[in-house]
């Protein structure tokens, strides 16, 4: 039986700034989120990851942002065309959203507890003993030591990683259908990403939500994804099921980040690949594929045209006039 | 009595109304019918104003002591002349060292009490105390030095002053120790005090809560006090026992300012006060709307010169004479202290008093210029340095300075400079071992007492001691004491002739101008009547027949 | 927190008493004592340098200096601050009255200013660029710039001359006893007092607050579904509010004192035109008492906003 569809999304673009420096951040992006699963966005900084969820959420500044154009459909409701008190209302109960920097992103002058009980009191009406029983709990779901003490101190009195629990505390508290977790390990180190990674998966089957999980580092996303999305420079240049990103790469960018992976089989003092250039100025996007400059295979077709989304196979799909080119030379490509 | 736009004294005009004043005074008329009401004023504006209303004590604020309590005599209403006031009459012997005084009949204290000559007697032992704790001894000199005995009762070796006797209810008599004919003038700032309500000691002159408690005080005033809150304001009530009668006003409040002049010009346009003391400046724009009492303020302003510190030039006459020939000070006077000063010939700023003969230094560079090489002066070697105090630190006589100093440099004295210093700094730089050279400076002189012996003498508050100069062997010692000794009001005013033409001719100050000063009243205040009198006077300004409608 | 409460308080003692040590030494090198002040420059006649040097001796004034000092300092432990030279009343009296009065202008003063700067500040803040905010930005820029007797004359003249809504100055009207008379002289005094200084706070609220807003614990807050008054205030604001708080809070002193402009022209008795008089005239034992009592509020002023800093972020933890 096919899942229900979460969140479906078409055609968002949404820029910043108005005239010569109007900037893209996110071009024509669509994707489907069923429910119980788990999506990846990856990309480079700037590829407009971020820029996508919270054009969703509706926690873009406005002005400068602006969502041109796109639908995002949850729950029978488009995001992007319901008004801000109900929009207000979906937010925190129904998507939540956990962010990179737990430091930066807890508010320092309010206890943790704080911080979980106005969630309940505002979307749950839960006031006094209830509330705070029940953040309590939260924080000992998720591994949060001695939480009956913990609830009361400061965000400054927690470490890295028991901040990051928090903050997840305070994402799941009301029970939401789809979560949106915004790079939430990358400021973490190696062992404590492991710890948080295996959490979210964790609380993804207990409480039966749906993913998204923006991150830059293809490591983490094959331990937790079961679809991928490519972006780069504002558009998604490959979307596929976890397996057959890794197995069977169609766009010549995607082959570039994988290559670019360290692998535990390389000589110490082998040269790591690494795609030649920079990512793009996004606002001075070539008018045709944003990725020609460093493509490899790049033809004039490429740099004038924008490459239209191609089905490479069953849910798998890449933006690139070269595809063929690429499966003539089984996916190796000269990276220098 | 209609305001004056004052100029030179006015002599003719104040002796009419002298007459006139002295004849309802005797006859103890009382000023219209109309009764109640309350004024308030900002009486304690300006320099002659004080905001601690305690008689005997202050350097000032006269206007509102003759509020609360009358002397013996007094000034008249334009200040020519010292008549009686509680004193019905006086006597003096041939040689005028003893002076017979009789008070009129029938005065009472505020609380119905008597008065008679034992308070006058009381006021007179009480000040000249040992002990006697007031701050500001100037009105008790003026007012009890002269008397036989004062050096040793104010130096506690004698219980009683020996000049003082009482001899029945109304006569006092006076013994001096030198002779005075003009003994009356001495008193016109002897408050007398009530023996029988005085309850604190004199040691607590200063500390007594006295004169602002309307349940001890007790005044002869035609108002007495009924409120003092402390900065703020004064307000008297009307005084049923006055002796010339009850005053139209219930009540005249007296307001503070802490000396800040555009706060009071405020007030007063804002209609929260119906009089103050106001500048030249403000004048103008208020002439159409108030009534100006002006008058000149019987201040000189004057140049002085620190003989043991300037440069040696000054001390030749020439080079003195050549800086007054180079300012043009009348044209400073009419068009940049407003045309409300003018230059004077010598320190005595009553015009009546100037002799015809006496010589003035007009403008003339020329002459100036001939002066000086004639003494074998160069005008570039000189220099000068005037120090001025914070009261007249203003717009009007900066200008004024600019000016002398413009003028000065067109005779080829380039080195001028004048700065303006806070009084305490002022006074102290003029002792001995001061460090002024020139100090540009007023000097209130009033038309009666012997006030200009006390300055202008070799032992006189700005004598040898001070400045340097030498005024006993230029004449000066004779001249002063001719005005001390003159026996008639004619010698009098002859005898200031004298030192007039003396001191112009001597010149060891330089004179500069005398300037008239202002006050303005709402012009519905009935009988009003203000002088810009030094340090307040006082002066009879039948406070007890202003009315309000 | 006690401990360092305590630390404060003993540190206080030794900087005090530099303070009037210091304060004193200048009276000394400034040219002329009271009694030069006492001597009407103009009215020369019947007073003496004699006269002048027994008042001195009388007044205690030709002591050594450091005589002096130990006297004035022997009183002030007893409690009395003996009596000023000038008006002839008790020191003690005269600053509580003085000091009271000044208390009253800024009471009113500090509250309005406080109340409306950090409400305007925040309403500037969220709509930053807008219209109202350019405007409130630019009176604030007036506000700030203009001195504080100009805004008083014109106040006074528009208001008071004008207008006739308020008396000319004063803290009462003569004979009224009322606090409604009372009021009706303070609003004027201390509104103009407070424009200046809720520019000031604005500005800085203002400031504040747009740096609050772009963090990342709003956006959190925001995405947490939280109403945008809730993000406002239980998130931005609180946050914003520190700074705020202690530039509020050192600012006080300078309400007392700095406040002798506008005290001079609406002839308000307060404590800032007292300790000018009194440094005009040389009268040491108000000038001594004065400095006193406003370095001991500076230091209260200074503790008790870092106490209040340190009770409002609770990062901050003072041993």
């Amino acid at each position: 039986m096919a899942a229900q569809l979460l969140l479906s999304v078409d055609g968002l673009t949404t820029s910043f700034g108005r005239g010569p420096d109007k900037v893209r951040a996110v071009a024509d992006m669509s994707f489907d989120l069923a429910e119980g699963e788990v999506l990846a966005i990856v990309g480079e900084s700037g590829s407009g990851k971020s820029v996508t969820m919270r054009s969703i959420m509706g926690i873009i500044p406005m002005p400068p942002g602006v969502i041109e154009s796109g639908t995002a459909f949850f729950d029978g409701a488009d995001l992007l065309a319901i008004d801000e008190e109900n929009l207000r209302r979906l937010r925190g109960k129904d998507i939540a959203m956990v962010f990179q920097d737990a430091m930066t992103s807890l508010n320092p002058v309010l206890t943790v507890g704080r911080q979980i009980t106005e969630v309940l009191e505002e979307h749950l009406g839960m006031t006094g003993k209830a509330a705070r029983d029940r953040a309590i709990s939260l924080l000992d779901e998720v591994g949060i030591p001695d939480a009956a003490h913990r609830i009361d101190e400061y965000p400054h009195q927690f470490s890295g990683g028991m901040r990051q629990r928090a903050m997840i505390a305070l994402a799941i508290a009301c029970g939401p259908r789809l979560l949106i977790a915004d790079e939430p390990t990358t400021a973490l180190d190696v062992t404590i990403q492991a710890q948080i990674i295996d959490l979210v998966v964790g609380l993804q089957t207990s409480h039966d939500m749906g993913i998204v999980w923006i991150s830059h580092d293809l490591g983490v996303v094959a331990r937790i994804a079961q679809k991928v999305i490519v972006m780069y420079a504002g558009r998604v240049v490959e979307r596929a099921t976890v397996e057959d990103l890794f197995d069977a790469p169609a766009h010549p960018y995607t082959i570039g980040l994988l290559a670019s992976l360290p692998r535990l089989d390389q000589e110490p003092g082998e040269h790591l690949d690494s795609i030649p250039g920079q990512p793009p100025n996004a606002s001075s996007l070539p008018p045709g594929c944003a990725f020609a400059p460093r493509c490899p295979l790049a033809t004039e077709t490429c740099r004038v045209e924008v490459p239209p989304v191609i089905t490479v196979g069953d849910g798998h799909h890449a933006a690139c006039h070269r595809l063929d080119e690429v499966r003539r030379r089984e996916g190796r490509l000269p990276w220098t | 009595m209609s305001p004056l736009h004052g100029n030179a004294g006015g002599t003719a005009l104040g002796r009419k109304l002298l007459a006139t004043t002295a004849v309802a005074l005797t006859l103890g008329l009382a000023g219209p019918a109309l009764a109640g009401g309350s004024l308030v004023t900002a009486l304690d504006m300006g320099p002659g104003g004080d905001e601690d209303a305690r008689p005997w004590s202050s350097g000032a604020g006269h206007t509102t002591h003759v509020k609360q309590f009358i002397t013996p005599t007094i000034f008249n209403e334009d200040l020519s002349e010292i008549v009686p006031y509680a004193v019905e009459s006086w006597a003096s012997n041939d040689d005028h060292t003893v002076w017979t005084y009789t008070l009129r009949d029938g005065l009472l204290w505020s609380d119905g009490t008597p008065m008679t000559a034992n308070d006058w007697a009381f006021t007179a032992e009480f000040m000249t105390a040992p002990d006697w704790g007031g701050d500001r001894p100037g009105d008790r000199n003026l007012s009890l030095s002269e008397v036989a005995g004062f050096d040793a009762k104010t130096a506690g070796e004698a219980d009683s002053l020996d000049g003082i006797e009482v001899i029945d209810d109304r006569t006092i008599r006076f013994t001096l120790s030198a002779p005075n004919p003009r003994h009356f003038a001495s008193l016109f700032r002897f408050y007398i005090l009530p023996e029988h309500a005085v309850d604190f000691e004199p040691a607590d002159f200063m500390t007594t809560d006295w004169f602002r408690d309307p349940s001890r005080f007790v005044g002869s005033g035609p108002f007495v006090v009924a409120e003092y809150a402390p900065d703020e304001y004064m307000t008297l009530a009307a005084n049923e026992n006055y002796f010339q009668g009850r005053p139209a006003l219930d009540e005249l409040v007296i307001r503070y300012f802490g000396g800040d002049q555009t706060a009071a010009l405020l007030a007063l346009e804002a209609d929260d006060i119906d009089f103050t003391y106001v500048t030249e400046t403000d004048v103008p724009s208020l002439e159409d709307d108030y009534d100006i009492f002006s008058n000149l303020s019987g201040v000189v302003v004057m140049t002085r010169f620190n003989y043991n510190l300037v440069d040696d030039a000054f001390s030749d006459i020439r080079v003195r004479q050549a800086i007054l020939h180079a300012i043009d000070r009348d044209a400073i006077t009419e068009n940049i202290l407003g045309g409300t000063y003018v230059s004077i010939p010598c320190p005595i700023p009553y015009a009546d008093l100037w002799p015809e003969d006496v010589v003035t230094y007009g403008y003339d560079p020329d002459r100036a210029a001939s002066l000086l090489q004639e003494a074998g002066v160069d005008p570039g070697s000189i220099s000068m340095e005037w120090v001025g105090h914070a009261g007249y630190d203003n717009t009007a006589h900066n200008s004024a300075l600019q000016a002398v100093q413009a003028y000065l440099s067109q005779i080829g004295i380039n080195d001028f400079s004048y700065r303006f210093v806070d009084i305490p700094t002022f006074r102290a730089s003029y002792s001995p071992d001061g460090d002024w050279q020139n100090q540009y400076h007023g000097f209130g002189v009033p038309r009666f007492g012997n006030d200009v012996g006390r300055l202008w003498s070799n032992g006189g508050a700005l004598g040898t001691g001070v400045t340097g100069y030498d005024y006993d062997a230029d004449g000066f010692a004779e001249a002063v004491a001719a005005i001390s000794a003159a026996p008639t009001i004619d010698d009098y005013n002859a005898a200031l002739g004298d030192f007039c033409r003396l001191h112009a001719e001597m010149l060891p100050d330089l004179q500069m101008w005398v300037g008239n000063r202002f006050g303005a009243a709402d012009p519905s205040i009935e009988n009003f009547w203000w002088q810009p009198a030094p340090a307040g006077g006082p002066y009879q300004d039948n406070a007890h027949t202003w009315a309000v409608q | 927190m006690t401990r360092y409460i305590i630390r404060r308080l003993l540190l206080a003692i030794p900087v005090l008493f530099m303070v009037t040590v210091l304060v004193f030494a200048l009276i000394e090198l400034a040219p002329g004592d009271v009694v030069d002040f006492f001597a009407n420059p103009e009215v020369m006649a019947g007073m003496s340098e004699a006269d002048l040097e027994a008042l001195r001796e009388r007044l205690g004034l030709n002591d050594p200096a450091p005589v002096r000092y130990l006297h004035w300092l022997g009183g002030v432990l007893q409690g009395d601050f003996g009596y000023s030279l000038i008006r002839s009343e008790p020191v003690g009296e005269l600053l509580l009255r003085r000091f009271g009065n000044s208390m009253m202008i800024m009471g009113i003063g500090l509250f309005v200013a406080v109340t409306f700067g950090i409400s305007l500040g925040i309403y500037t803040a969220l709509r930053q660029y807008s219209v109202a905010d350019f405007t409130i930005s630019f009176l604030s820029f007036v506000g700030i710039s203009m001195p504080a007797f100009i805004a008083g004359i014109l106040a006074l003249y528009i208001f008071s001359v004008q207008l006739g809504w308020f008396p000319a100055g004063g803290m009462r009207s003569p004979g009224v006893h009322t606090l409604g008379d009372l009021l009706h002289h303070l609003i004027l005094p201390a509104l103009v007092l407070s424009i200046i200084h809720m520019a000031t706070f604005m500005r800085y609220t203002r400031f504040s607050m747009l740096d609050v807003l772009k963090q990342e614990y709003v956006v959190t807050a925001t995405a947490k579904g939280m109403p945008r008054r809730i993000v406002v205030m239980r998130h931005a604001f609180r946050n914003g509010l520190i700074p705020v708080v202690t530039m509020i809070g050192y600012s006080i002193p300078e309400l007392v004192v700095g406040a002798v402009f506008l005290e001079t022209i609406f002839s308000f008795p307060g404590m800032g035109k007292l300790y000018f008089d009194s440094v005009i005239s040389r009268d040491f034992p108000v000038i001594m008492a004065a400095n006193l009592v406003i370095a001991v509020f500076v230091l209260a002023a200074n503790l008790i906003t870092d106490v209040a800093y340190a009770a409002i972020d609770p990062r901050i933890r003072l041993e």
